[in-house]
């Protein structure tokens, strides 16, 4: 059997278990009582889809057309539930909407303390993001760590940092609390910084 | 009595935590969502940015492969039709989704024929204005970078105060119901961000990550090399030679390119780069594909005499290499040939709609609780459907009126702030979207019509016929969706 055939074999065992896998953990979502056995073993086919995947070519490139095919599966399979579900008449079902409450005056606190949640979640959380994945690189390289892989560390974890910090505080309710988590995450690395630099 | 009580806290924590998840969630959709809805849409569109380009310029000369003696002669041709000398000389070669040669110089890029002659000028004006709209939101390069990055970044925090606010992400997989207003928008909104979400968190990530590069590797060059930003990146990509002044004959260019092909046949040239070309300094990289890899390729260096003086390591060097050579691959989705593209333009279909259905959600549930907002509401329709009848706009303007660079990005810009405008001021979501679908329409019809029209001679050649059906399917699903929307508004 040459290469070829036997890579299209191993595709079409791809296909298939993450046909089969998907199939499991509907059927699993049907089930009344969470059957965690399904679940596993849904979730068991899936791996294997993917294990199978980036046996077809270097390893790196045939996990993510595995990835790709089993989303694009998944999405027909939603597809499927969308056209097979009972379409409820739109007139009585129709979302009912209340009355229009009467508009208050123009709040200027609202406004102030929205315009200070985008600067929080936003660019304060992007700066202290960034302090805290330059110190991270600068910690790591004085400990000698290999120079690439530290630095794919550091670019992956910036948006990530920011992306969780943002989160984190736009979750909180009060301003003060914003404001002080971000100085406090954001002296810390910086004093770090320049701690490494000489510069204290 | 006890346990219930401790139910009950539970339960109000968990409403607690969902409630404010979604309000973190609500402040970036609010605040960026039209900024990232514009990325998605030019995102998905820029996927297809090489049938684009052979689409807007169908009779550039094609070929599958060109021969090194002819790429040779047309680069050199090139170089001594400037009248400045340019710092580089670059040769794209052909690949199987854009079967053309260019060679490109500081300033002007030209097609070549497979002989090694010299055709017309590179000339696709608005996918390039499509490609610096989804890059850098047509602002200056680096800025524009670091915005388009920060969204990136946004996008994935929206991805985890989604999950964060949706604690039946697993009862409700495949939880879908239709004709239910709210209901069906949410199951729409959570189903595809939940099971689509490998796409668009890797996509973010790797977006921020190319976005976000430069201003992370100024701090880091700061703290750590004295601000020089080169030295930052000199270990993954190489370092560059130091210039020496002084004139010499230009590079063997053949070389390099037969060296490719015999010593290694299955690693295609992709790009040819020759750096201060004519001068003692002067070297050489190109770029090979690795057709099994994640990666965009390799560096392979050269002498001026075509001499090989090693690989950089993007496909066999540090894991940090192999990892960052992957990054622009993974975000544009060029690594599977077509069905991985067409998978990407799905996903990142999907990902628009993620994004038009949560705001259409947020107003929705507004306007049942009786604290309705109109004009907000009817400008988020306004930036739906003007993106996308913009955008045709644009290509109208650029195919009637001969409209590039610095007008493309006008008209595109005026639209995009004059639309949202003019829908708040009308207030009315319904008529909006009906007016821009209309108009989504007719711009569809006209962009089909006017290329034809002015492209009659090659319009049944594969580029331009392939583009023309899938505008064609759009327009014959947008025109059954508009009397679907009319008939059941009728019978309402």
């Amino acid at each position: 059997m040459d290469v070829v055939n036997s890579y299209s074999i191993i595709q079409t065992i791809g296909l298939i278990t993450a046909v089969c896998g998907t199939l499991v953990l509907q059927t699993a979502w049907r089930k009344q009582q969470r059957t965690w056995s399904l679940i596993f073993f849904g979730w068991g086919l899936v791996f294997v889809s993917l294990f199978a995947w980036s046996q077809t070519t270097a390893a790196d490139k045939g996990f993510a057309l595995g990835l790709v095919a089993w989303v694009v599966i998944v999405l027909l399979f939603l597809v499927a539930i969308a056209i097979k579900s009972p379409k409820v008449d739109r007139i009585s079902n129709r979302s009912k909407t209340r009355s229009v409450r009467s508009r208050k005056e123009l709040d200027i606190k609202q406004i102030v303390s929205n315009i200070s949640a985008f600067l929080a979640v936003g660019p304060l959380s992007g700066l202290v993001a960034l302090l805290m994945s330059s110190f991270l690189f600068t910690l790591f390289r004085n400990f000698d760590v290999e120079y690439s892989a530290n630095l794919t560390t550091a670019s992956i974890s910036f948006p990530l940092l920011w992306a969780g910090i943002a989160v984190m505080i736009g979750y909180q309710k009060s301003f003060k609390y914003r404001y002080l988590s971000l100085s406090i995450m954001g002296i810390t690395p910086f004093l770090g910084l320049l701690a490494f630099n000489g510069s204290i | 009595m006890v346990q219930s009580k401790n139910i009950k806290m539970s339960n109000r924590k968990g409403s607690q935590r969902v409630a404010r998840s979604l309000h973190a969630h609500q402040i970036v959709a609010l605040a960026l969502g039209a900024l990232i809805y514009i990325l998605s849409v030019t995102g998905t569109l820029s996927v297809f940015n090489r049938e684009l380009q052979r689409w807007e310029q169908p009779d550039a000369p094609e070929m599958q492969a060109i021969s090194p003696q002819a790429a040779a002669i047309a680069a050199k041709t090139v170089f001594e039709s400037e009248p400045k000398p340019t710092s580089h000389l670059y040769i794209n070669f052909p690949q199987a989704d854009l079967p053309r040669t260019v060679v490109t110089t500081d300033t002007q890029a030209f097609f070549v024929r497979a002989d090694g002659t010299v055709a017309q000028k590179e000339d696709f004006p608005w996918t390039q204005f499509l490609l610096d709209l989804h890059y850098y939101l047509h602002l200056p390069q680096i800025l524009g970078l670091t915005v388009v990055g920060a969204l990136g970044a946004f996008l994935l925090a929206m991805s985890i105060s989604g999950f964060m606010a949706h604690p039946r992400i697993f009862r409700d997989a495949f939880t879908f119901r239709r004709g239910r207003g709210l209901l069906t928008l949410t199951d729409l909104h959570n189903r595809l961000s939940v099971w689509t979400a490998p796409f668009h968190i890797s996509n973010a990530l790797t977006g921020s990550l190319l976005g976000l590069a430069s201003i992370l590797a100024f701090v880091i060059a700061a703290f750590n090399f004295d601000g020089d930003i080169e030295k930052v990146f000199a270990p993954v990509f190489g370092e560059e030679p130091p210039m020496i002044d002084g004139r010499a004959p230009l590079a063997n260019i053949e070389a390099p390119l037969k060296f490719m092909q015999t010593e290694f046949p299955d690693r295609p040239p992709t790009y040819f780069i020759l750096h201060d070309p004519a001068t003692a300094g002067q070297h050489i990289n190109l770029i090979a594909k690795h057709e099994d890899r994640l990666i965009f390729g390799e560096y392979y260096n050269f002498d001026a005499s075509g001499r090989y003086k090693g690989n950089v390591g993007i496909s066999d060097g540090t894991i940090g290499q192999q990892i960052i050579g992957s990054v622009y691959n993974i975000h544009f989705g060029n690594w599977g040939g077509l069905p991985v593209k067409l998978a990407y333009g799905v996903f990142g279909f999907v990902l628009s709609i993620i994004i038009v259905s949560g705001l259409r959600m947020y107003f929705l549930r507004r306007r049942q609780k009786g604290n309705p907002a109109p004009k907000l509401e009817a400008a988020w329709e306004g930036i739906t459907w003007g993106t996308i009848s913009s955008l045709l706009l644009t290509f109208l303007s650029s195919l009637w009126f001969g409209f590039s660079g610095f007008s493309l990005v006008a008209t595109f810009w005026i639209l995009m702030v004059a639309t949202p405008i003019l829908a708040a001021v009308l207030a009315d979501y319904v008529l909006i979207n009906r007016l821009l679908r209309t108009l989504t329409v007719l711009c569809l019809l006209l962009v089909m019509v006017s290329y034809t029209i002015t492209n009659y001679a090659v319009v049944t050649s594969s580029p331009s016929l392939s583009v023309l059906t899938v505008l064609l399917i759009c327009l014959i699903f947008m025109i059954f969706s508009l009397r679907r929307n009319q008939g059941m508004s009728n019978s309402n």
